[in-house]
């Protein structure tokens, strides 16, 4: 029966990937005015009042030289903004650019109400206060000409607005990454383990529980034992010793809990996402843009400066929430098991944070967005510092307390600090520790990882990076889906639907890369495609080290205590502070004595040419801490992506 | 007589006292097995048999000689077929069977008024069936002990053993008068003539 | 004298056996006519004529006569029979029908010997030993011989072991593994004979399952002389059975249980209660009247099954009484009093004795100390001593007298009446102590054990003041007094008791007691202890002294080794008859 089912999904799914196939190959609505031969970065400009000056790219897309010239503002707030610059005429080789620069006076457009449009306005009432962030939205446009034709940029001035630019997307955010990842993902964990380390030790695993409607069985491989679970921790008995402090005793699962969800507010996965654009194929400068805010949001919950120290104050936390567990139990085995979780904690937070100064001196933030979008200019971190990955998996592992650091828990020796809970107070501990699991995953993503990003910078912001690319992507990845597909057909019987899905879509993919040979497409690709890829390659990148973990989990021993106090103390740290001396001076001898400023004028493509890889320690862009962040001008030369000229 | 000692160097290579190389090792035996069996025809290496699923049928799995949950055997009137010997409890390992007798009127004489099995007790090793000499009580049934939600309803008595079992209709006593037509070879440490 | 005749091992050995062969049990009369005294470790002087439960002495005129059984030579009393004397080698001439109390049948065949210069085997019990006969017990002629009559008395049995209550004791079952052992090859039916008929009082006969050997006939005309079973039919069709309107009810009818080689003859009492393999057996004193028969305590864990004769010679012979039997039932397990009461209270052992020893002791309190015939010598003793602290009155109170016979029942159900008067010295009745308390003349009675009998009036009594009874079991003395201390029963105790003819005998405990139940003598102790007073010596250390006084090496090794007490499992151990 439920084959039939799978066979049906297959459909669905075919209808779905004919349906959006075309939308995606076609080309994309242009929402500019751009003339065809030049085409600016970014399509428009959107400050915010305290926006200082925008750098606008004009790049010359066609295959001929194009004159440019007669830059002027225009649009019905034209008095407020102004080319910072002034520009002559020239001529732009194919391929080449040139920017220029554009700046609102923002206290030119204070006040409430609407745009007046010179207009005389006549009230008998008296005016209303202006408050000191009352603006009025301002827009006027850029035009200059280009090959006859003239060119438009709009401009535009917002208000931020406490509510819609920050707080609703944030909370949708949350809720999305919560409640469409971190909760699906921890959930599934714990069919994972159980699953997972079935396979690797040659047994079935979990497979009974299912949904039976008449002559239809669900039975999903196992899958319904995520319910099956919830259930049951549902409606386990709820146990208090008799005489344990219940106040904290209540309290500690939730510290437990709490903070393994909170600290997923600094983690980033994805770039930003332009409202406006969803369709249009955008450069890097227009998705940097949104990422500060404008006109979009970053895909990130909480930009913090100083991200990674907030994840180490709140990641602390958790412990308060194991050691509070096993002190209110009044248990001596919980008391045991928090002492060593305490312990454990303690000794390997400081080599967490000694691995990542690491990290920090190569790419100069600690801003997670930030990192991830140094990672992308350079070299990930995996390949910068190789050490410090290691260093950091290893102890990000022993922060959660699992196998083969699972002292605290030690279900031979003493059950451990949650011995004494039962039902949905256990429930809590247990899912935070899989919360905790996929948390590390994506830290070292976010870390070492390049977060959203693909290897090699194939995907750039407005597709990949060249046909070629494309080609390779769809390739591969059509190939590793045709073949999984084929191999999960031969292995079960039960499975073939899904399979079978599998080898269209690979076969799908490998249509899409033979298409690509012809025509070349795939280097100006929807924004929302592009977002779709990178959320994907982050999740998977995720779900990869989750298995990596559990795989971890189920293959070593756990470690004696002293084994593992001397791992901490005798092996992690001394070897993160050698990678900080190490880094410290090859960053240093690498930099050049006095920090050059960054060649705004001169093309982006010879700035940003990558140097040979010892010396990609330190890019002239990481230098000087000139990445991206909240606040700062949206045109710093971060774009150096190689591919970027075309 | 001397005594040799021998020495055991207990010195190992950088290799082993890196611990990365055996870990690489170890997790990639651990991922070939978990690619081998999900990625393979019929689960890879996973020997396991399928007892409990719902399309496979037991008894083809059981071996004939599967120790189930105990029955007690009926007579061709369908009374239980015990004795009340106490052959059972008294060989039973576990002490988990206790039996009460009482006069049973006509010629078998004896009958057990009650018959308990504790069945979280027993160690299902098949001795009470070995012991039993009039094949009242078995072990063939095919089928576990079930989970239950109190332990008293793990404590089985005559009447759901009973409920388990079948009609027995061997002989008391082995072959009785057709001996001799599957008369066992001489036991030779009892020669039968001079 | 022809003992190069048989063939013999090559190292023949030899040995000289003086076998004393055993007289009858004396009739009542002339056991109390020949009652001696104890010795007792006070200081009364007490004549000792002669020690009991020493081996007998030959007598030095009797005469013996020389024989040799399998190459092994060995003197005996002249008129033993060849059986007995090959039981003194330690050979066991399977037999069915031979029992040493009673008068030899030679009916069953089974103890068919080879006897040199005789043409036709002999049986063994029946045959008495000759100025130098040689006798073969192992030869090939006896073997086949026993094989083959096993095999026909087997023939008609209906092998229904698993529901027979002998399996586990069973000597048919026994010579069939050890001289049979093959297997059937009859194939006819066998006779079917009533199954199970109720014949008397006490016993249930399964007149398959007897193979006829008579051992119950003989008994029931020889010891109670009431002849009440009898052969009917003949042929295979023989059976045992009771004349009609008169039922098996004689007062020693159970005795034909323990003599009967098969389950034919089984008790009431006993009959599937437990099968014999599951029992222990620990050897001990009946304590139903003053005879105190040796007997066998058989128990599995804490609950005696029932009690089975020891042979004493001086005493009970083989033989028990039906009453006797049935005294294990007063170690109910569902009626021991398990832990200490103070005014109906249940508390713990050590404040009970607290609250014993400090109202018995307060001043000027008249106290009554009342010793019992039902319990041992050392609780009387201690009681005793214990009494000369306080200055306390002495009474001495026991069962109501009962039936008696000529054989072995006693009118006093008293088995330690003697022991209690010697300990108590100058002890008044019983009849005197209901009187007093009725008076109220004493503010505190001490009860050693709870077998005084009240009267209404002395029962509001002894609710009303001081009353201290140490009890193993629940009677109605026992629910009136205000304190209670709980004592092991007879079955739970290492003591002595003097029975009507002045002997020793001996209580060894079958079980560890459980709970809070102590023995007597050492309770008493505590009380003295409690109050202040001197250590009185604990009830093992009673009974060491009365086991050195008497140079009794039983006793004596049973309070110097409490593992020597432990019982024995009885699979096969003893089969009885």
């Amino acid at each position: 029966m439920h084959a039939h089912a799978h066979r049906l999904l297959a459909l669905l799914l075919l209808v779905l990937v004919g349906l959006l196939g075309p939308t995606a190959c076609a080309d994309p609505p242009s929402a500019t005015r751009a003339a065809a031969s030049v085409r600016t970065e970014p399509l428009q400009v959107i400050f915010h009042p305290t926006t200082g000056p925008v750098e606008v790219a004009i790049v010359n897309t066609s295959e001929k030289p194009v004159a440019i010239g007669d830059f002027r503002i225009e649009g019905a707030d034209w008095a407020s903004f102004s080319l910072v610059d002034p520009m002559q005429a020239g001529v732009l080789r194919p391929g080449d650019r040139t920017t220029l620069r554009v700046a609102v006076d923002a206290a030119s457009l204070r006040g409430p109400g609407e745009p007046v449009h010179g207009s005389v306005v006549e009230s008998r009432e008296e005016l209303p206060e202006i408050g000191p962030n009352d603006y009025r939205p301002g827009s006027a446009y850029l035009s200059f000409r280009a090959s006859g034709t003239t060119a438009t940029v709009p401009l535009s001035l917002e208000s931020p607005s406490w509510t819609s630019t920050y707080l609703w997307p944030a909370l949708i955010k949350v809720l999305a990454l919560v409640l469409a990842f971190i909760m699906p993902l921890a959930s599934l964990l714990t069919w994972m383990e159980r699953k997972q380390s079935a396979m690797m030790q040659d047994r079935v695993g979990p497979n009974m529980a299912r949904i039976s409607v008449g002559n239809f069985t669900l039975r999903a491989w196992g899958l319904l034992h995520i319910a099956t679970d919830g259930l049951k921790m549902l409606f386990k008995e709820d146990f208090v010793p008799r005489r344990a402090h219940r106040a904290l005793y209540t309290l500690a699962p939730l510290l437990a809990f709490v903070p393994a969800i909170v600290v997923f507010a600094i983690v980033p996965f994805g770039d930003a996402l332009c409202y406006g654009h969803m369709f249009d194929s955008l450069s890097q400068a227009d998705v940097d843009q949104c990422a500060a805010g404008r006109g979009g949001t970053p895909l990130q919950i909480a930009q913090i400066d100083v991200g990674l120290l907030y994840y180490f104050a709140i990641a602390s936390l958790a412990t308060y929430g194991t050691t509070l567990a096993g002190w209110s139990s009044y248990n001596k085995w919980a008391v045991l098991g928090s002492l060593r979780a305490s312990a454990q904690m303690i000794s390997y937070e400081v080599a967490i944070g000694m691995t990542i100064v690491g990290a920090l001196l190569v790419y100069g933030t600690l801003e997670p967005h930030a990192l991830v979008k140094a990672q992308e200019a350079a070299y990930w971190g995996v390949v910068l510092q190789p050490l410090a990955f290691v260093l950091f998996f290893t102890a990000a592992i022993a922060e959660t307390k699992r196998a083969p650091f699972d002292l605290p828990e030690g279900e031979s020796e003493i059950i451990g600090y949650f011995i004494e809970y039962s039902g949905m107070r256990f429930g809590l501990f247990y899912l935070g520790e899989f919360i905790e699991v996929v948390f590390v995953s994506a830290m070292v993503t976010t870390l070492f990882l390049g977060g959203w990003n693909l290897p090699l910078g194939i995907l750039g912001a407005h597709g990949f990076s060249s046909a070629l690319a494309c080609q390779l992507f769809f390739a591969g990845a059509g190939v590793a889906l045709t073949v999984t597909g084929a191999a999960i057909w031969r292995a079960s019987k039960h499975a073939e639907g899904v399979a079978s899905v599998l080898v269209v879509i690979g076969t799908m993919h490998l249509v899409v890369a033979v298409w690509s040979m012809f025509t070349g497409w795939g280097t100006a690709l929807p924004h929302v495609a592009v977002v779709a890829v990178g959320l994907l390659t982050w999740g998977l990148k995720v779900l990869g080290l989750c298995w990596l973990q559990l795989l971890i989990r189920w293959t070593l021993p756990r470690f004696r205590y002293d084994q593992l106090m001397s791992l901490g103390w005798k092996g992690l740290l001394p070897l993160s502070i050698a990678n900080i001396v190490l880094t410290a001076f090859v960053v240093y001898a690498l930099t050049p004595s006095a920090p050059a400023p960054a060649a705004t004028d001169k093309p982006v493509a010879e700035a940003g040419a990558k140097p040979a890889a010892p010396a990609a320690a330190a890019p002239p862009a990481a230098a000087e801490p000139a990445a991206p962040a909240a606040g700062r001008p949206a045109a710093a030369p971060t774009d150096n992506k190689p591919a970027a000229g075309h | 007589m001397t005594i040799g000692v021998k020495k055991v160097s207990l010195q190992r290579s950088m290799r082993d006292q890196i611990f990365l190389p055996a870990i690489l090792e170890g997790l990639l035996t651990s991922a070939r097995h978990f690619f081998k069996n999900t990625m393979t025809k019929g689960m890879g290496d996973v020997d396991t048999i399928r007892y409990g699923e719902p399309d496979v049928d037991p008894k083809t799995y059981y071996p004939a000689r599967y120790r189930g949950v105990h029955r007690l055997m009926h007579r061709e009137d369908g009374s239980v077929r015990c004795v009340a010997c106490m052959c059972c409890s008294t060989v039973c390992p576990a002490k988990c069977i206790h039996i009460v007798a009482e006069d049973r009127r006509d010629d078998a004489e004896k009958a057990p008024a009650s018959f308990v099995i504790d069945e979280l007790k027993c160690v299902v090793c098949g001795l009470c069936v070995e012991a039993c000499p009039c094949d009242a009580i078995r072990m063939d049934s095919a089928q576990h002990m079930t989970p239950t939600e109190e332990r008293a309803e793990a404590v089985l008595g005559k009447i759901e053993l009973m409920s388990r079992g079948s009609r027995s209709v061997a002989v008391q006593g082995g072959h009785g008068a057709d001996y001799r037509a599957t008369e066992p070879a001489a036991d030779p440490r009892f020669p039968t003539a001079r | 004298m022809t003992s190069s005749d048989p063939p013999a091992p090559s190292r023949p050995r030899s040995a000289t056996i003086i076998m004393q062969p055993e007289p009858p049990p004396p009739p009542a009369a002339a056991r109390a006519a020949t009652a001696t005294t104890v010795k007792l470790p006070d200081n009364k002087p007490a004549p000792a004529p002669a020690a009991p439960n020493l081996p007998a002495t030959p007598e030095p005129g009797g005469a013996t006569v020389k024989l040799v059984i399998d190459g092994e030579s060995l003197e005996v009393r002249k008129g033993t029979n060849v059986l007995e004397a090959a039981k003194l080698l330690g050979k066991d001439i399977c037999h069915f029908c031979y029992h040493p109390g009673l008068s030899i049948a030679a009916s069953c065949r089974q103890c068919l010997v080879e006897i040199e210069k005789n043409p036709k085997l002999q049986p063994s019990c029946q045959q008495i030993v000759a100025e130098g006969m040689v006798v073969h017990t192992e030869s090939p002629a006896v073997l086949e011989s026993r094989r083959a009559l096993l095999e026909f008395t087997l023939k008609n049995h209906p092998i229904d072991c698993p529901i027979c209550d002998k399996a586990g004791e069973c000597t048919l079952q026994r010579h069939y593994m050890n001289h049979d052992h093959q297997l059937t090859r009859v194939d006819v039916p066998k006779i079917r004979k009533p199954k199970h008929k109720d014949i008397g009082r006490e016993i249930v006969l399964d007149a398959e399952r007897c193979i006829l050997c008579s051992r119950c006939i003989r008994f029931c005309e020889e010891i109670p002389g009431t002849g009440e079973l009898g052969m009917t039919f003949r042929g295979d069709h023989e059976i045992l059975d009771v004349a009609p309107g008169h039922p098996l009810d004689n007062a020693y009818s159970m005795n034909v249980v323990d003599i009967c080689p098969v389950g034919a003859l089984t008790a009431k009492d006993f009959r599937f209660a437990i099968r014999a393999w599951e029992l222990r057996s620990t050897p001990s004193t009946c304590t139903g009247c003053a005879t105190g028969c040796a007997i066998e305590i058989h128990h599995k864990h804490e609950e005696a099954f029932r009690l089975v004769p020891r042979h004493d010679p001086d005493v009970n012979g083989h033989w028990m009484c039906d009453e006797g039997r049935h005294t294990y039932k007063t170690t109910d397990p569902a009626k021991r009093v398990r832990y200490a009461r103070v005014d109906g209270e249940e508390v713990s052992l050590g404040h009970a004795i607290a609250t014993a020893a400090r109202r018995l002791r307060a001043r000027g309190k008249k106290v009554a100390a009342v010793f019992s015939g039902t319990a041992t010598y050392e609780a009387n003793a201690a009681l005793a001593d214990l009494a000369g602290l306080l200055g306390a009155e002495r009474f001495v109170v026991g069962r109501a007298a009962g039936k008696t016979d000529a054989l072995l029942r006693d009118a006093d159900k008293n088995p330690n009446i003697r022991g209690a008067i010697t300990a108590a010295g100058n002890a008044r009745h019983e009849g005197e102590l209901a009187l007093e308390l009725a008076g109220r003349a004493y503010d505190a009675v001490l009860f050693v054990d709870g077998t005084f009998e009240l009267s209404e009036v002395v029962r509001k009594t002894v609710e009303s003041i001081t009353s201290v009874v140490l009890a193993d079991r629940v009677t109605p003395l026992v629910e009136a007094c205000t304190i209670v201390l709980p004592t092991t029963s007879w079955a739970e105790t290492l003591g002595t008791m003097i029975n009507r003819q002045g002997r020793l005998r001996v209580l060894q405990p079958a079980w560890r007691a459980e709970a809070d139940r102590r023995e007597p003598a050492d309770l008493i102790r505590e009380v003295a202890l409690a109050m202040g007073e001197r250590d009185l010596g604990s009830s093992r250390d009673r009974t060491r002294a009365i086991a050195e006084l008497h140079d009794h090496a039983e006793l004596r090794r049973l309070t110097a080794d409490p593992v020597a007490a432990r019982p024995t499992l009885l699979r096969f151990s003893h089969s009885r008859g």
